[in-house]
């Protein structure tokens, strides 16, 4: 949803997202080297396992995000 | 349910239309033009099991982009551009300065800088041109932010898809057909892991050191 208050120059973006793999701002963006961690999203494989960090696969479960953006132009 | 009038003032405050596109710059001679555009793009994300034990949703706030542009013309023959950004500013709680030139380049156009059918030579800190998508102004994407998932480019050293080069930009049959193309640095062995290239040019992208060509033509119907 994109609110346009005046043209492109001040608008609000509201986006939301279901990802699976790589993704720009999905759990995929959270990475060692720029975030100092990976999120362990992933459920155990086996029942009372250690959950698992993410990975890029479009096999993962999907996974929700929200995104707000307020862009000013001046 | 009635809405306080002080809220509605408020939020008509804070969205206030900015006057202009950009700030023009007086300057002591006719012959040329300066430009100052400002940018900022505040950003909240929210990804589901995103905290380190990924139990729990993971919140982050921080400016996308915040920028600073001088841009203008000379006469009728010469443009130019310079931009800095500081992109994901305090991003995963990271505020190390990290101040980019994203644009940096001066443009040469021989018949004019204005009209139906236009040539730019240009040099400097330029776009890469492999997509229409990436060329769009940061304020016009019709998502949030640029969709980069289907591109795989190797390590990604390209600031913001640009790369120092000289291209020749410009549009014809009255704006009906666009074109941009030229030679960039591209990829050098410092932007691959320490160690994956090799002296004899084993595993190194660009081995023989080419440079990088890109160009795209567009076309608007009607």
């Amino acid at each position: 949803m994109n609110l346009f208050f005046n043209k492109n120059l001040n608008h609000v973006n509201i986006e939301f997202g279901i990802n699976h793999g790589f993704s720009a701002y999905g759990p995929s963006s959270i990475t060692a080297p720029a975030a100092g961690y990976v999120p362990a999203s992933l459920d155990p494989l086996t029942p009372g396992g250690p959950r698992r960090p993410f990975a890029n696969s479009l096999t993962n479960s999907n996974f929700k995000s929200l995104v707000v953006q307020w862009t000013m132009y001046l | 349910m009635k809405v306080p009038s002080r809220l509605v003032l408020g939020l008509a405050l804070l969205f206030a239309p900015v006057s202009s596109y950009a700030i023009s710059i007086p300057l002591p001679t006719t012959e040329a033009t300066l430009n100052l555009d400002l940018q900022l793009q505040p950003q909240f994300v929210l990804n589901e099991a995103g905290t380190p034990d990924g139990r729990d949703p993971s919140y982050d706030l921080f400016l996308r982009r915040a920028r600073i542009a001088l841009g203008g013309n000379v006469g009728q023959n010469f443009s130019y551009f310079f931009q800095l950004d500081s992109p994901n500013f305090g991003k995963f709680s990271n505020f190390t300065g990290r101040l980019l030139v994203q644009d940096a380049w001066f443009g040469w156009a021989p018949t004019g800088i204005s009209g139906g059918t236009v040539v730019y030579v240009e040099a400097g800190q330029l776009y890469i041109p492999f997509s229409r998508h990436i060329l769009v102004a940061t304020t016009n994407f019709i998502t949030a932010d640029l969709q980069t998932d289907g591109l795989r480019i190797p390590n990604n050293p390209f600031p913001a898809f640009r790369s120092v080069g000289a291209q020749v930009r410009g549009w014809a049959l009255d704006k009906k057909i666009g074109f941009r193309g030229g030679v960039f640095e591209g990829y050098g062995p410092i932007d691959q892991a320490a160690g994956t290239c090799a002296s004899d040019g084993a595993g190194c992208i660009t081995p023989k050191r080419n440079p990088l060509f890109s160009g795209l033509v567009t076309s608007r119907p009607g």
